[in-house]
């Protein structure tokens, strides 16, 4: 016998929606548009994605759904650079002072997010004001899904309005619950004790 | 194990339908006409105020043809902490909270 449940209501991508040892017992999805399939995916991890590691400069030069970056100033060559996320970047060169050339030596578990630009939180140097800006191309999810729902087919042409998964026993999430909720303005209900 | 449950129905929107500290093991709508949607949503409030705590909605069965039941259970009953108040769409839907205390 499990407590009583709570709920949690979602209508966006979150990271660590709920904590860690937390029991899920039902996820319900409504979707607000039924000409369309929505979905919503819990995955057993703090963060929905990370950067891809060993990917460098050239996968950042701003082109397509490549990221960017700002190569700061004061850094040398072998610098290390430990951005908000928790990844490294390791400097590869540098044109007077400012990073020209990296790469991803190592994947945080912070939970970047596409376009919002990841900083400095210390290096081995002396540098400062590098930044890394990463595109969708930079990103992939952490870990896979532990538990997903689709709207799914009703009707021809038409997708259900509401659709529900129940979990007996209860999925345990050991580390966190982050989501990723999909479809227009569709909402998501934890039910999780 | 919980005791019995008790049951409520509804067919319009009603605050406060039930008091603080009520659990909830299923939700069921009979959607009164088949040929529109209805919907349920149930407040954790003494009024229907703000968002849901849940929500069930019939699914479109066939091209122009809605459930007439649907149910959403909760094998560990849904904890309200302040009070149900129930918000209820659908020309005709009936609704029953099955629920102890």
């Amino acid at each position: 016998v499990y407590d009583a449940l709570h709920s949690k209501r979602v209508t966006a991508n979150a990271n660590s929606t709920l904590p860690q040892f937390v029991r899920v017992h039902k996820v319900a999805l409504v979707n607000g548009d039924t000409a369309a399939d929505a979905s919503i995916k819990l995955r057993d991890w703090v963060a929905l994605y990370q950067l891809i590691a060993a990917q460098d400069e050239t996968d950042y030069d701003g082109s397509g759904s490549n990221g960017s970056f700002v190569g700061g100033s004061g850094y040398a060559e072998e610098d290390t650079i430990v951005l908000s996320d928790g990844s490294v970047i390791t400097v590869d060169a540098v044109s007077a002072g400012a990073v020209t050339e990296f790469t991803v030596t190592s994947v945080g578990t912070g939970g970047p997010v596409a376009a919002v630009a990841l900083t400095q939180a210390s290096t081995s140097g002396d540098g400062e004001d590098f930044t890394l800006t990463p595109g969708t191309a930079n990103l992939e999810t952490a870990v896979d899904p532990a538990v997903e729902l689709h709207a799914g087919i009703s009707a021809p042409s038409t997708f259900r309005k509401f659709s529900e998964v129940t979990l007996s026993p209860p999925r345990l999430f050991q580390r966190a619950v982050s989501l990723d909720i999909a479809g227009t303005n569709a909402v998501g209900y934890i039910y999780y004790s | 194990m919980y005791d019995d449950v008790l049951s409520l129905r509804f067919t319009g929107d009603t605050n406060a339908a039930l008091p603080a500290r009520t659990k909830v093991h299923k939700i069921v709508l009979i959607n009164g006409t088949t040929s529109a949607v209805a919907s349920i949503k149930v407040h954790d409030a003494a009024t229907v105020t703000g968002n849901p705590v849940a929500e069930i909605h019939s699914n479109l069965l066939t091209t122009d043809t809605y459930e007439k039941y649907s149910q959403s259970n909760f094998q560990s009953p849904l904890f309200f902490e302040r009070g149900v108040s129930l918000d209820i769409t659908g020309t005709s839907a009936v609704g029953y909270l099955y629920y102890t205390r």
